[in-house]
């Protein structure tokens, strides 16, 4: 409006920045072209700032490129100096987090101190980019030129983001192209370069193949070693340049090289066995043999043959090499000559264990050739018992190349065996090859010997040991066994292996172990002799008791090193003590037990002693026993002073007797005891002491007391409680009458009662009861009876009484019976019942004073019609032409409403009606029918729908109308009220009723209310029990009496939905017969 | 009040109670009226669409929608029937809201036949003045519809108290024309002077123009 009303001038300005502000806006792209999305937002958001004059200016984007969230904030520095940043950050946060949706309307907000207008603009290209938000102080802001230039500004800078975007991915995708072609070419040149490598090496393997076989022939010719090719069959087909030259010969002349003669005689027999040996089986060959040179120098050499194989195996050459070893051999026959100069068994073997030396020690002590003990041939000489042994031992080395330590018996040539260390050790080449094992025998036979003696010595030891007539062990100085005499073992029937864990295997019983371990660890500990007697489990699982005594065996420093433990067997003297112990036990425990107090008596009467019991009844000591004010103390002064004399002269006759006296016990009570005293003679016959015994008797006599009370007691009981009694020959008519009885009679106690006295009292319209009941009795059977009498002063009372069958008299019966005066309980109960209904009526009259409002609907509804109708009569009736068939009709229906009103009068009067319960035949759906006439508009009040599901062929019940009505009306109010507070559910009271069984009718009023609390569901039955504020918590406890008045019951059950129901049940009509009033006798 | 009574009137009775029903449907025919009645306000509202009652006798106590949501329902859908309310018990807060929410009267059964009939009446008399004022009013909207749209901006002009010429300065046209215009708007409003024309813009609620300030 106020823009609106700008002069022309400004307006022209106006417009003309607003174009210059669009040029400006144009031209951004070209500034754009190339830059980042940031770069992009700032500079706009810089240009918004400026040309509107902005307070702030903000925008929030996903990066197009990056996808990451561009936040940017620009703020008139000038403007918006009253607030930070952080804080217009924090706002528009808060902006962002609502429904961003909603949110895209212009909105005048509080920011700091001051109002704001703030402009939101969305940054779209194909689907939203970001939001731009923009705010100045100005209250119109943005204007209609403001808001071109920000949807100008947002749309070139949406294409700008995009074009962006495009131009980065774009760009993105080239740098990937590039990377992925330098990869490439980077992988075909290492490829190349590969390739190339593989040439070389080819180029120069081959080069190396062909130089190798120019110096196979070269390395054959000139090793200094002698090579020949050899048939399959072994004859010599090649042989090189210093093999010939070596023997001198022609290759024609060694063809056969067996019979050539280059092998020396003594060697050609062992060479031609391993030779043709390999010829035959194909394995490579290797032997030392001296071969003749030229000169006919015989010279050690090596000969090693080895087959070469075509595709299938079969052996088509054989390429030997003969390698002098002369010189080596030589040194070899210098060590053993000295090896065999040592006084020492030595020998040598092959890696594989073959034996190829023994020294002339080892031949000359086991009587053995060279030869003989060659390769395994010396096992002969080993002790048959150690032979396996050393076998295994030395196999066990060779696998794993340790050194052999062992000793085994070796055999002298005089067939004696001696004790031998047999050692070996490897000997290797640098790469730790076994070349071969050297060993030394060394005689160990006295060492043996000396162990021997010594175990020996120990046996016999043992052997003492063992014939110890007890059970020895030793430990170590921890206690740990080491040793166990036989008898040990035997008494245990363990081995020392097992006993070694006898804490553990039930050595010990179970009842002394823990004792046991203690003890031992005190001594262990304290070094102390130990001396413990325990049960200790034999072999056949009798446990004995034994004395264990362990002495420690201490070393010159005095340190602990061992124990010895000596187990004695005193199960025996343990057995007879405990027998001893037992038996006194026993006595004493008589004594202390028995419940008789015994006092021992000097001659005068003083106390010597007495048993535990007289100091537990006293609660006095010994001493205070013993004191001269004993007897004044603790018996009774009136016995004291009572048996005084003819106790003094009782005890100075050596005769027992006895007497009754009360003594004092500890709970401050006298309790009657008999005292039988007795005297203790000497030799002479005088007194030496008394024996008193006193039994406690204060039962008895209270027993004695109680039963000449008891009867007193009776009497006084029938009286009060007004019941007599009585036992009765029928019969014989012969009565025998208590107090009591007579008493409610009022007869004469000294009067002789018969049946006709009693029949003259009893009321006259009990008569034919009485007379049926005697009449019952006389036949033998137990009878009950209910009759009132009269007594001669006028006054009625009301008998009850029984009569049971006691034993038969003859052949008559004897009764044996009570009766009882109820007269008050009848007249207690008459006011009750009065009560009752009383308190029933004043309860209906609440209920309805509740309902006035209801039942004055009720009849103003038909006084209504009746009203209405007169009227409309006296209209027609006035007409010039009287409408009579609408009067005719009118006076009918008000004839009809007339009826409905008295009636509903009727039913309210009958309820209000203050009257005795009587009981009528009522059909059960009438009278609740009646009941939901006058509650009818009180439901409709409360919104409550009354349903009503009645059975159709309902049995009829017998009761009291106005009771059973109020019943249904209390349920009725009941289920209106609980459905007051309830909302939305709907509010249904539902009636319905049934035929429960043959001889019942069940009612069920059902209510859509809050329902019940379970914890109170009984308690509502309850008198004074209420939940309504103006409730007298009556209601349902009348209810509940009334219908238990009528042999029926009611209960309330919780629905399965919400509410609750009510049930009451009431017998059927049966006619006459049930008409149970006069059946009372 | 024979002689008052409009031949067409007619009363609905709304009572779930048939005693009350035919009694009260009784007297009003025996009055010369016409009766219709219904057992809830449900099958109240149910009723075919014919032309409205003139007036509504109603129980305040009836199963389901009691009298007062029926009368609050009604005013919902704009159905203007006076209502006549009946109750067995009447309660001075339900009267009250009752009076207050436009009824007629709040009458305790069973009622007096000449306050039943009085309030009958005065609710055919209300009703028939509404109607009538419905009746002006259409009226008085037709005659405005048939204004062109130049002659309604020139009524709102002349309403607003401008005089000819300030008019036609603000509407860019010449004084004749707007005079032309005057006399058109006048003759087709029915309006005998600017007084009349004001009060029918006043019941149209047409608002007078804002003035422009002044210099």
């Amino acid at each position: 409006m106020e823009r609106q009303l700008q002069s022309p001038v400004p307006e022209s300005k106006n417009l003309q920045r607003c174009i210059n502000d669009l040029v400006s806006l144009l031209a951004l792209p070209a500034v754009w072209s190339g830059s980042e999305p940031s770069q992009i937002v700032q500079s706009l958001l810089d240009a918004l700032l400026r040309m509107l004059s902005l307070d702030f200016a903000y925008a929030r984007l996903k990066d197009p490129v990056r996808t990451e969230l561009i936040e940017i904030l620009r703020l008139d520095v000038s403007r918006t100096l009253y607030m930070s940043q952080q804080d217009i950050a924090g706002m528009l946060k808060e902006w962002f987090r609502g429904d961003g949706q909603k949110s895209f309307q212009p909105l005048r907000t509080r920011l700091g101190d001051r109002y704001i207008s703030i402009f939101p603009v969305v940054l779209e290209h194909q689907g939203d980019i970001g939001t731009v938000l923009v705010g100045a102080e100005r209250e119109d802001f943005p204007g209609p030129t403001e808001s071109l230039l920000l949807s100008v500004a947002t749309k070139q800078a949406s294409i700008a983001l995009r074009e962006a975007s495009l131009f980065f991915e774009q760009k993105r995708m080239v740098d990937e192209l590039e990377r992925r072609v330098a990869e490439r070419t980077k992988g075909l040149a290492a490829a190349n370069e590969e390739l190339r490598k593989e040439i070389a090496e080819r180029k120069q393997a081959e080069e190396a193949l062909r130089a190798s076989e120019r110096n196979a022939r070269l390395i054959v010719d000139s090793i200094p070693g002698l090579v020949v090719r050899m048939s399959a069959a072994g004859e010599v087909e090649v042989a090189n340049r210093q093999l010939l030259e070596y023997f001198g010969r022609s290759l024609e002349d060694i063809k056969n090289w067996t019979t050539c003669g280059i092998v020396h005689p003594e060697d050609l027999p062992r060479a031609i066995e391993i030779a043709s040996n390999s010829f035959a089986t194909g394995d490579p060959y290797e032997m030392e043999v001296r071969v003749r040179r030229f000169d006919g120098v015989y010279r050690w050499f090596q000969c090693r043959g080895f087959p070469l194989r075509d595709a299938e195996g079969r052996v088509l050459q054989w390429y030997a090499l003969h390698t002098d070893i002369d010189d080596q051999k030589k040194v070899e026959e210098r060590l053993r000559a000295i090896i065999n100069t040592i006084p020492t068994a030595a020998w040598t073997t092959r890696p594989d264990g073959y034996c190829d030396f023994m020294n002339q020690v080892w031949l000359d002590y086991a009587g053995m050739t060279a030869e003989q003990a060659q390769g395994w041939g010396w096992a002969e000489a080993i002790h048959p018992d150690d032979r396996e042994k050393l076998v295994d031992d030395w196999q066990s080395s060779l696998a794993s190349g340790r050194p052999v330590d062992t000793e085994a018996r070796i055999r002298r040539f005089d067939s004696s065996y001696r004790w031998f260390l047999i050692r070996a050790n490897p000997l290797r080449d640098d790469l730790g090859n076994i070349l071969k094992w050297y060993g030394t025998n060394i005689d160990i036979e006295h060492r043996k010997r000396g162990e021997e003696a010594l175990r020996t010595r120990e046996l016999s030891w043992r052997q003492i040991v063992d014939n110890i007539p007890g059970l020895v062990a030793t430990t170590g100085a921890m206690g740990e066994v080491e040793f166990l005499n036989s008898q040990t073992l035997e008494y245990f029937g363990k081995t020392t292996e097992e006993l070694k864990n006898w804490a553990l295997i039930d050595t010990v019983h179970p009842d002394d172990l823990p004792p046991v371990i203690e003890a031992r660890k005190k001594c262990i500990e304290a070094g102390l002799i130990y001396d413990v007697e325990h049960r200790c489990r034999r072999a056949d699982g009798l446990y004995r008791w034994f004395q264990v005594r362990g002495l420690p065996v201490r070393n010159t420093a005095g340190a602990i090193t061992a124990w010895y433990l000596l187990l004695t067997d005193i199960d025996d003297r343990k057995k007879a003590e405990e027998a001893l112990q037992s038996n006194e036990r026993n006595l004493s425990l008589m004594i202390n037990a028995i419940p008789t107090h015994i006092h021992v008596l000097r001659t005068d009467g003083s106390v010597l002693s007495v048993n535990p019991m007289v100091l537990d009844y006293t609660g006095i000591t010994l001493e205070d026993v013993q004191k001269e004010d004993y007897r004044a103390r603790f018996f009774h002064p009136e016995d004291v002073e009572r048996l005084r004399e003819e106790r003094w002269e009782a005890l100075s006759r050596p005769v027992p007797f006895e007497n009754e006296q009360r003594v004092l016990g500890k709970d401050g009570r006298y309790r009657w005891f008999l005292v039988r005293y007795n005297p203790l003679l000497d030799e002479q016959g005088r007194i030496d002491r008394w024996y008193v015994a006193a039994t406690d008797i204060e039962d008895r006599k209270r027993a004695e007391a109680q039963v000449e009370q008891a009867y007193l007691r009776l009497a006084e009981a029938q009286r009060l409680s007004k019941t007599g009694s009585f036992i009765t020959d029928l019969l014989a008519d012969d009565h025998n009458w208590s107090e009591e009885a007579f008493r409610i009679f009022e007869f004469d106690p000294a009067v002789k009662v018969t049946v006709q006295m009693i029949r003259d009292r009893v009321h006259p319209d009990d008569l034919p009861t009485f007379d049926a009941v005697r009449a019952r009795g006389m036949t033998g059977t137990d009878v009950d009876f209910v009759f009132r009498i009269v007594t001669t002063g006028g006054a009625m009372k009301h008998i009850r009484g029984l009569a049971r069958v006691m034993a038969q008299s003859g052949s008559r019966p004897l009764f044996i019976g009570a009766l009882q005066d109820i007269t008050e309980s009848k007249l207690a109960e008459e006011a009750l019942n009065k009560t009752r209904s009383e308190l029933a009526h004043v309860a209906r009259v609440t209920t309805l004073n509740t309902l006035t409002a209801s039942i004055a609907h009720e009849v103003n509804q038909p006084l209504t019609g009746i009203v209405s109708n007169a009227s409309a009569c006296l209209r027609w009736l006035a007409g010039d032409v009287p409408n009579i068939e609408e009067v005719r009709e009118a006076i009918s229906d008000i004839v009809r409403d007339g009826k409905r009103a008295g009636a509903v009068i009727a039913r309210i009067r009958a309820l209000t009606r203050r009257a005795e319960m009587s009981s009528e035949k009522l059909d059960l759906n009438e009278t609740i029918g009646e009941v939901l006439a006058i509650v009818g508009d009180e439901a409709k009040r409360k919104r409550v729908t009354v349903r009503t599901q009645f059975a159709n062929e309902l049995s009829l019940v017998s009761g009291d109308r106005v009771q059973l009505q109020q019943v249904v009306l209390n349920l009725v109010m009941n289920a209106i009220e609980a459905m007051s507070g309830i909302g939305e559910r709907l509010r249904e009271l539902v009636i319905t009723t049934w035929n429960i069984d043959a001889d019942h009718v069940q009612a069920m009023v059902e209510d859509s209310g809050i329902g019940l609390d379970p914890n109170t569901r009984e308690k509502i039955f309850d008198s004074f029990y209420t939940t309504k504020p103006g409730g007298m918590g009556m209601g349902l406890s009348i209810c509940r009496s009334i219908l238990q008045a009528h042999g029926g019951r009611l209960w309330a059950t919780p629905k399965d939905g919400p509410g609750t129901s009510f049930h009451f049940i009431l017998p059927r009509y049966h006619g006459d017969e049930s008409n149970a009033a006069g059946s009372g006798a | 009040m024979r002689q008052a009574r409009e031949p067409e009137a007619v009363i609905a009775i709304v009572d779930d109670d048939p005693s009350v029903q035919r009694g009260l449907g009784r007297l009003i025919r025996s009055v010369g009226w016409k009766a219709e009645t219904f057992t809830s306000a449900q099958e109240f509202l149910a009723r075919p669409s014919t032309e409205a009652p003139s007036c509504l006798v109603l129980d305040l106590q009836l199963p389901g929608l009691s009298g007062l949501d029926l009368q609050t329902r009604m005013a919902e859908v704009g159905l203007e029937t006076p209502i006549v309310f009946l109750t067995g018990h009447g309660n001075i807060p339900t009267s009250v809201q009752a009076m207050k929410a436009g009824a007629i009267e709040f009458l305790t059964k069973p009622v007096d036949e000449k306050d039943l009939l009085r309030a009958i009446q005065e609710a055919i008399e209300r009703d028939r003045r509404t109607r009538q004022q419905h009746a002006t009013m259409r009226e008085l909207r037709d005659r405005y519809e048939s204004l062109t749209a130049r002659e309604q901006e020139v009524m709102r002009q002349v309403i607003s108290g401008l005089l000819n010429k300030q008019i036609a300065v603000e509407l860019k046209i010449t004084e004749d024309t707007v005079k032309f215009h005057r006399g058109h708007i006048m003759r087709k409003m029915r309006a005998d002077s600017l007084a009349d024309l004001v009060r029918m813009a006043e019941n149209l609620g047409i608002r007078s123009r804002h003035l422009p300030a002044r210099t």
